[in-house]
């Protein structure tokens, strides 16, 4: 666990650090193989840096919407460059809604887009995986097992390594599957929906480890659950998918 | 032409009997997990990171008088740990004591803990006296305090709420007056 790095009078917080190297690296890998997927990387880059513009802009909206009164006494703190004053989730959720709008504006093939996203994506679930374990959040259950960690006060299971194992397997599958598969426009979609599945299936059952959630519905976790909900509709659309093929 | 029909339909059960074999795995971990990796209540730990109960501490302040976090259970809470030689920290406290005399009325309660350790109570006084702070200044001599918060940079500001529960933790300076008040509004929103 390492939360922050100094380095002389700068203390730089390593989560939010690692986050930044493998988006970009993601965003590096999307725009050098968008030829893969017979799309033009500067319309997919277009595409990326809309949607997290529009993500960026969103989330703090969605903030100061939240709040309005601490923003009162000095307006031009809305213009403020911190990611303190930002709603993550929204902006999230406002930045997918936008890229797939612009996307759709471009006459882009919207699975053929999300193909090519998908090895970037994968990448950045090491990353997300290495922040975690830097953070010391989405930690594990207590275990005696050899292998487990000692954090927050007992030996746990260590579930930030389980995640980046996955994640590592996930990007190693997808750009297998890429090399394999990528480009025929009647594959467009297998990717994104076989990286969706196995993202699924890692955060099912790394989350069953998990000490701490946000969320129960009932005595189940939350994560878990929609999780098992998406693994069921990508598998579901992946089957139709390759029965349309064969039919054709 | 039949044969090759055949093969496709027999493909295509596979898959679907594959894709329902993983499901029903996959629905049955979920099942297990629960029951043999019980998620635990984050409040109920102590530890100096979100979400976490706040471990508790008691210092003496500038004053001479004693101060437990424990004993501002129910209200919400900000503990700023800060230096005089600290520039971020010395530009943070005009804000946080301005966010103090709008919402100390509502039960904010903030305490700045002193790195005393690597400060002089003497420029603590001049700095207190020269801003005006009046919320109560902890003196951390031994600096067990900092050590138990494991604040590894200055300043930084936690962020509790009512239930002792850490909502926010802040690593570095100066925080915006809008952080600080949307946070707090957030803080006192939650208190019953």
């Amino acid at each position: 666990m390492l939360p922050i790095i100094q380095v002389g009078p700068l203390s730089i917080q390593t989560p939010g650090l690692i986050l930044l190297a493998s988006g970009w690296i993601a965003i590096s890998l999307v725009e050098h193989y968008a030829h893969s997927f017979n799309l033009s990387a500067d319309q997919l880059i277009k595409i990326v840096f809309t949607a997290l513009v529009a993500g960026v802009m969103g989330g703090r909206t969605l903030y100061i919407l939240q709040y309005p009164s601490a923003f009162s006494s000095n307006l031009l703190s809305i213009f403020l460059p911190t990611p303190i004053l930002f709603d993550a989730w929204g902006g999230l959720v406002v930045g997918i809604l936008v890229g797939l709008i612009s996307a759709q504006k471009m006459g882009l093939p919207l699975w053929g887009v999300l193909d090519a996203l998908s090895p970037g994506l994968a990448f950045f679930g090491i990353g997300l995986g290495v922040s975690h374990l830097s953070s010391g959040s989405f930690f594990g259950v207590p275990s005696s097992l050899p292998w487990s960690i000692f954090l927050w006060g007992d030996y746990r299971h260590p579930t930030q390594v389980y995640e980046i194992i996955f994640a590592l397997a996930i990007f190693g599958i997808i750009w297998f599957k890429k090399n394999k598969t990528g480009g025929t426009s009647q594959s467009y979609g297998d990717l994104f929906l076989t990286f969706l599945a196995l993202s699924a299936f890692s955060s099912l059952v790394v989350d069953g480890f998990r000490a701490e959630t946000a969320w129960l519905v009932g005595i189940f976790r939350m994560s878990q659950l929609m999780a098992w909900v998406i693994l069921a509709i990508s598998l579901f659309f992946l089957n139709r998918r390759k029965r349309v093929t064969e039919i054709n | 032409m039949i044969f090759k029909d055949y093969r496709s339909v027999d493909m295509r059960i596979k898959r679907l009997f594959v894709s329902i074999v993983i499901l029903f795995l996959s629905g049955g971990w979920v099942v297990y997990s629960h029951f043999h990796f019980p998620v635990v209540q984050m409040e109920n730990l102590e530890a100096p990171q979100k979400g976490f109960q706040s471990p508790t501490f008691s210092l003496y302040g500038l004053d001479g008088t004693a101060h437990s976090l424990s004993e501002y259970r129910g209200r919400p809470v900000i503990v700023n740990f800060w230096a005089s030689w600290c520039t971020p920290c010395v530009k943070e406290m005009p804000t946080l004591q301005n966010v103090y005399a709008d919402y100390s009325s509502e039960g904010l309660v903030m305490l700045g803990v002193n790195m005393t350790w690597q400060d002089t109570k003497t420029e603590i006084g001049k700095f207190i006296e020269k801003r005006g702070i009046t919320f109560p200044v902890l003196l951390d001599s031994q600096g067990t305090v900092s050590q138990l918060y494991r604040v590894q940079a200055l300043p930084t500001t936690f962020f509790i709420g009512v239930d002792g529960r850490i909502t926010d933790v802040i690593v570095g300076g100066p925080i915006p007056d809008a952080a600080i008040r949307a946070k707090v509004t957030h803080l006192i929103e939650r208190t019953p």
